[in-house]
């Protein structure tokens, strides 16, 4: 796709635009090559959301937005609208225009898609989206969204994100709130100083924020999440209404109470339940085998189904509905496990989290409801249970739920406490490797790796839920060497703790590289970190690294008989930095070779300046891990 | 009356014509089903068909004939992995289409009896996938491993064109599942079978009865099928999966022959007055905006492969392809016109229609895409294919041309249309034609000179083909700099001094490029250890599993040729220099040649790696995985240099 073609046309066309103006306001003013940096593909000409709230559960939002597509990569022409049973999308309009204005042609009624927004592990759910794809053959071009959305319930305030992702441009955004003056609006800035202008007339009072010309940028190698550094407004509500239930989320506290209340009482277990429990925890005599106990009994005798309806989506299932389906969602899983507890005579509390693989971004001093995800606490042993989880060990969370904070939901008490925190030592890997060389470059290798903490989950999973056949696949595909039969193998997961380890036998048919007299191998078979950092001019964002982990190989390679090693270095190779350290030596003791690797990565966040200095440890450490020893046969 | 009422006689007619018992009956499950452990046929299984049954048969309803489906499934799940066989989702079109009787059970052992738990009438949703589809989701209550899941309902369809194909084989392995279709005489439904499981029962019988009951019994079933793996290097495992489909061929409706269709050059004369097919090509309304500009765009042209060339760049660019594959213009030529975005027919009916008006020879060719799956030319059944490209003939030669990406080049098609065949429709010459991939190859040189500060190395690489489209996409989209390490990869050490490219301006089947390089991996010690292809060197094998059931499909062929020319540096011999190899597979279709040669102060290495065949059988696999085996290693081997 290209820009106009003959520069004549061009002229022309700006020309006839000066004279007749399509749009009034500059809107559309054509867009000339080299305008914005190569890495836009999409420029916000302008932004309008305004947010009435009429009441606490009645509001209407109303979004006009245009955009100018630049380029294919532009994900612009999409506009996606979530609605569910407590909102309504009502009047989607949209047109497209040519790059000196003309209008294209208008949106039409076949153009709105309508689906249902479930994914995978969902049965049902109320959510639907309202989709629209548009294209044009000539780029740049430009399009204009208009809706509104009519709410029936509220859970929460759209927030304000001038500007969504990298690649796109903003030239102008604002976002009004309005509110009967009785109401109070909560809002809190961040990776942004601006403030609201703030009106009030007629009993009404509006917030208005603006901003002017935001940069598009390109994401980088270990930069922070979005949310860290995009401008943002969060907004929500004090008091509350959706479904039937009246609510107050002003603070973590009464936010907490509500779903305490909302959940009370639907933990009774039956008869048969509660006598069950008392049997299974008779002969236990401390609370954590106790505990242990019913976790194992949750984790064998239900399963993870996700229902999520209306106010569902914050409300529990009954216990019963979990006793006798042997299914539910996180919520009603943790609920029922919190019930088992109860009758047990052990405390516990549920927990909203957000589960995700990045650094979550919700505020002691602003509650605004963003989990997705519910766990269970027990204070008086300082555990946390996962209770979707068929496989994890009682006090161990997945990577998603760790180095973040919970609300837990405690009758007049809730708080956002901190979820487990992960460390290098608790995500480890120790890998004994033991090579028996041939003459002709041939090797026995036996290989044990005992994994921890979020390095074990992948083990986890397999060991307990793939046939064999199934994990052999798995370790065909896994295992980092070229030609080779697998003997055995076997894969373990620790039933108490986060470890898991795989161990195996290979043949491996060429594992050095045999020319005439000398045979090549590199010392890290199995453990070569590859990649460099690309070389940036001038590093925008932080350089942080979210999760730590520590490896550890040693590897003992018998080398055959008659061969030398004819260039053995005599130092080892060491090299401490900010981000991580790394330490590697060879040592030899008559025919057996000792190659080992101490391989840290901290958890870390640095100014941008200091992207050099990381890159220059990881090249280090990839020439490190690229040793080669020569062997040679002597005469 | 409304149309989808079962008229509850339909039941009594079946009972009393079809005597023949059920192979499984609802709610009677036998004890040894409950207590298996494990399915001896294939004891890793996560879960088994236990049995899989369908009966279709027609009756008349107040609206018009309807086709009624029976469909009864029962699972067994062995272990915990298995459980997600139990969330279910039955597919039905809302508007022409209803689900009827739906009953579900867990059934457990539990104590040495049977315990049976209905799926709660709330626990089944009805979910809106789109304006047409609409399915039924459902899970099963207090599963446990060894638990029985079995659930039965009925659905009545105005659809009569094709039958919902029927699947004998899936991702778990089936112990039973059985197909009876009653054709009534009224109606003739041509077959396709595919796959190679043999029949356990491959009936026929006339039925008799009134109306609509009357006709002819299909019986199919198929007992321990194995379940269906996933493989690399193919083009959809659906070629491969046991089924059976049905298509309507002649209907006899108020006592006259209607042939809906019964050889191909019916289906040429069909397609040619169809509105959104022949028409699309032929009228002027459907596409003359489209086809206006064609005149003016050619004017001066006289080689018809340049005509070709600038209607595809014209067509292409002009309306934007939706990702949808399709035979049949949605709306038509014109409205895509309008709109510029459109399906694949109304691009290629649209670039056919244009070629026609500016003279050529040009005719529209009927293809199935590789993950649709394979053509058959035995039955005319039109559901096989789902896409149409153009064949052109010009004095110079035939081609054919696809312009849903107007970024290849005119004349080659993507990899997704090399599907061995396609039909070609002319008037009174409808006839299969042989789609020929076009190669891929590229032909690298490295001159590798040894200074005093760093290692020089001249990089120059041809590429031709689906090789030269695929760099050339990759070096659209990229940044130099990034795209020069992607084909550099992350293990060189290196420096780019200066880059040059060539054909990367508009689509052709050539590009080349030439990198000048400073390599910072070799000191100048005792002893320099080179691999010489550096980064084209192959270290991982496609080709790794121990068992291939079905044939390796690369959809086009490949060539791979690297020369490596090192200079010896003053003062240094060669202490280590790796041996020759040729290594080719039987029929020689694959084949490795590695040639090392010393002359003076040159060494010069060559490897060149070449698959002439698209397609190799299952017991040619591991020859392919060892000529793979050969390379990896030669491709390993060091050359050493010596200090003297």
């Amino acid at each position: 796709m290209k820009y106009s073609a003959k520069p004549i046309h061009q002229l022309l066309q700006i020309v006839v635009f000066m004279l007749f103006p399509f749009i009034g306001n500059g809107q559309l003013s054509p867009i000339v090559k080299g305008q914005f940096a190569e890495n836009t593909h999409t420029v916000i000409r302008s932004s309008n959301t305004e947010l009435w709230v009429k009441t606490p559960g009645e509001a209407r939002l109303k979004v006009n937005e245009i955009r100018t597509i630049l380029n294919r990569e532009s994900e612009g022409n999409e506009l996606v609208i979530h609605y569910n049973n407590f909102s309504k999308v009502k009047a989607i309009s949209g047109t497209i225009y040519n790059n000196y204005g003309k209008v294209v042609r208008k949106i039409g009624k076949s153009d709105i898609e309508d689906y249902s927004a479930v994914s995978g592990y969902t049965i049902y759910s109320d959510s639907r989206v309202k989709y629209i794809e548009v294209s044009h053959n000539e780029y740049p071009y430009t399009v204009a969204f208009n809706y509104e959305i009519e709410y029936t319930g509220i859970r929460d305030y759209r927030d304000w994100v001038p500007q969504y992702s990298a690649g796109e441009a903003v030239e102008e955004s604002s976002y009004k709130v309005i509110m009967p003056i009785e109401m109070k609006l909560r809002y809190k800035a961040v990776n942004t100083d601006l403030q609201p202008v703030i009106k009030e007339e007629k009993g009404l009072k509006s917030y208005t924020w603006e901003i002017k010309d935001l940069k598009s940028f390109e994401p980088e190698y270990f930069c922070p999440s979005e949310a860290d550094y995009l401008p943002r407004v969060h907004l929500a509500p004090s008091s509350f209404f959706v479904d039937g239930y009246t609510g107050d989320m002003s603070t973590w506290k009464t936010f907490g109470q509500f779903i305490y209340e909302l959940n009370k009482g639907r933990g009774v277990l039956s008869n048969e339940m509660q006598k069950k429990v008392q049997e299974m925890v008779a002969e236990k005599t401390t609370d954590k085998e106790k505990i242990v106990t019913l976790y194992k009994y949750l984790q064998e005798n239900s399963r993870y189904v996700s229902v999520q309806l209306g106010i569902g989506g914050w409300q529990t299932f009954p216990a019963k509905y979990v006793e006798q389906n042997k299914y539910g969602d996180c919520k009603a899983l943790t609920y029922f496990m919190n019930s088992l507890l109860e009758e047990a005579g052990i405390e516990s509390y549920p927990a909203l989290i957000l589960s995700s693989n990045d650094r979550p971004t919700y505020y002691q001093d602003f509650s605004e409801p963003q989990f997705n995800h519910v766990i269970l606490y027990v204070p008086e042993e300082d555990l946390w249970l996962e209770c979707t989880s068929k496989n994890n060990p009682a006090n161990y969370l997945g990577r998603s739920c760790q180095n973040r904070k919970a609300l837990l939901i405690k009758p007049d008490d809730s708080q956002l406490i901190d979820a487990p925190k992960s460390t290098a030592a608790t995500n480890k890997q120790k890998q004994k490797i033991k090579v028996m060389l041939e003459e002709n470059g041939a090797a026995n290798v036996q290989v044990v790796t005992q994994c921890e903490g979020t390095q074990q989950d992948q083990i986890r999973y397999l060991a307990n839920s793939k046939s064999k056949e199934d994990q052999e696949k798995w370790l065909f595909e896994a295992i980092g060497l070229s030609g080779f039969n697998l003997n055995s193998f076997e894969l373990i997961s620790d039933e108490n703790k986060p470890v898991g380890t795989i161990s195996y036998e290979v043949d491996v048919q060429k594992l050095a590289s045999a020319s005439g007299a000398r045979l090549f191998i590199y010392p890290n078979i199995l453990n070569r970190n590859s990649i460099v950092p690309k070389k940036v001019e001038d590093r925008q964002f932080p350089v942080e690294r979210l999760l730590p982990y520590l490896d550890e190989d040693v590897v003992e390679i018998t080398i055959p008989e008659g061969y030398t090693i004819e260039n053995l270095p005599d130092e080892s190779v060491e090299y401490s930095t900010d981000f991580g350290t790394y330490k590697a030596n060879i040592t030899q003791v008559g025919n057996l070779l000792t190659y080992r690797r101490v391989f840290e990565s901290f958890s870390f966040r640095f100014p941008a300046d200091r992207y050099e200095d990381l890159r220059k440890f990881y090249k280090q450490v990839v020439k490190a891990d690229k040793m080669k020893i020569a062997l040679v046969k002597s005469k | 009356m409304n149309k989808f009422i079962i008229l509850a006689n339909l039941s009594v007619f079946a009972i009393a014509v079809f005597a023949q018992k059920t192979p499984i009956e609802y709610g009677n499950i036998p004890i040894e089903d409950l207590e298996m452990i494990d399915y001896e046929q294939d004891p890793d299984a996560n879960a088994l068909v236990l049995g899989s049954y369908a009966d279709i048969g027609f009756y008349r309803g107040s609206d018009g004939i309807m086709v009624q489906y029976d469909i009864h499934r029962r699972v067994k799940i062995l272990n915990t992995e298995g459980y997600k066989e139990a969330d279910t989702e039955i597919m039905y079109r809302s508007q022409i289409e209803k689900i009827q009787a739906l009953t579900a059970h867990t059934i457990n052992l539990e104590n040495g009896t049977q315990q049976k738990y209905k799926v709660d009438k709330a626990e089944i949703f009805t979910n809106k996938i789109s304006d047409q589809i609409s399915s039924k989701k459902f899970t099963f209550p207090n599963l446990k491993e060894g638990s029985i899941i079995e659930y039965k309902y009925t659905l009545v369809s105005e659809y009569k064109t094709l039958l919902d194909t029927w699947y004998f084989q899936e991702a778990i392995p089936t112990r039973w599942s059985e197909l009876r279709v009653r054709i009534p005489e009224k109606l003739s439904y041509t077959q396709i079978k595919t796959g190679t499981l043999p029949f356990e029962v491959n009936e026929k019988r006339s039925m008799t009865g009134d109306e609509w009951m009357a006709g002819t019994q299909y019986q199919f079933a198929i007992k321990d099928a194995p379940g269906l793996v996933e493989e690399k290097y193919i083009t959809t495992m659906t070629d491969y999966r046991s089924k059976v489909d049905f298509q309507l061929s002649e209907s006899y409706m108020s006592g006259y022959e209607q042939k809906i269709l019964s050889t191909w050059e019916l289906l040429e004369e069909e397609l040619r007055i169809n509105e959104k097919f022949g028409l699309q090509i032929k009228s002027k309304l459907k596409h003359g905006k489209l086809t206006n500009e064609v005149p003016i765009l050619i004017e001066g042209i006289e080689d018809h492969k340049k005509i070709a060339e600038t209607l595809f760049q014209y067509v292409g660019e002009r309306i934007e392809w939706n990702g949808k594959y399709r035979m049949f213009a949605n709306d038509n030529i014109n409205k895509a016109f309008d709109k510029s975005q459109g399906n694949s027919a109304e691009i290629n009916l649209g670039l056919l229609a244009c070629l026609r008006k500016a003279g050529l020879e040009a005719y529209p060719v009927l293809i199935s895409t590789r993950d649709h799956g394979a053509c058959q030319p035995l039955y005319p059944i039109v559901s096989q294919f789902n896409h149409v490209i153009v064949a052109v003939k010009t004095k110079d030669g035939a081609f054919f041309m696809d312009a849903v990406s107007p970024e290849r080049p005119y004349d080659m098609l993507s990899k997704n249309d090399l599907n061995r065949k396609g039909l070609l429709i002319a008037k009174g010459h409808t006839t299969w034609v042989k789609i020929e991939p076009d190669r891929a190859a590229y032909s690298r040189n490295i001159i590798l000179n040894f200074k005093e500060e760093k290692v020089a190395a001249k990089v120059t690489t041809s590429y031709i083909g689906y090789y030269a489209h695929l760099q050339r996409m990759d070096y659209v989209e990229a940044d130099e700099a990034s795209y020069v390490q992607s084909v550099l990869g992350n293990d060189l050490d290196y420096t780019l001094e200066e880059s040059k490219f060539g054909g990367h301006d508009k689509p052709a089947k050539r590009f080349t490029e030439e990198f000048d390089l400073a390599l910072h991996e070799y000191d100048m010690a005792d002893r320099i250890y080179l691999t010489p292809l550096l980064f084209a060197q192959e270290t991982d094998n496609p080709f790794k599993l121990k068992e291939r059931l079905y044939p390796v499909d690369i959809a086009y062929p490949f060539t791979q040729s690297n020369v490596v020319k090192i200079n010896i540096p003053e003062g240094y011999v060669v202490a280590e220099l790796p041996e020759s190899v040729r290594m080719k597979i039987p029929d020689d279709s694959g084949s490795f040649n590695f040639f090392v040669e010393q002359k003076s102060k040159e060494v010069s290495i060559l490897s060149k790696i070449k698959f002439s065949k698209t397609i190799y059988s299952p017991e040619e696999y591991f020859a392919l995985k060892e000529l793979y085996n050969k390379i990896i290693e030669k491709h390993a081997e060091q050359i050493v240099l010596k200090k003297q």
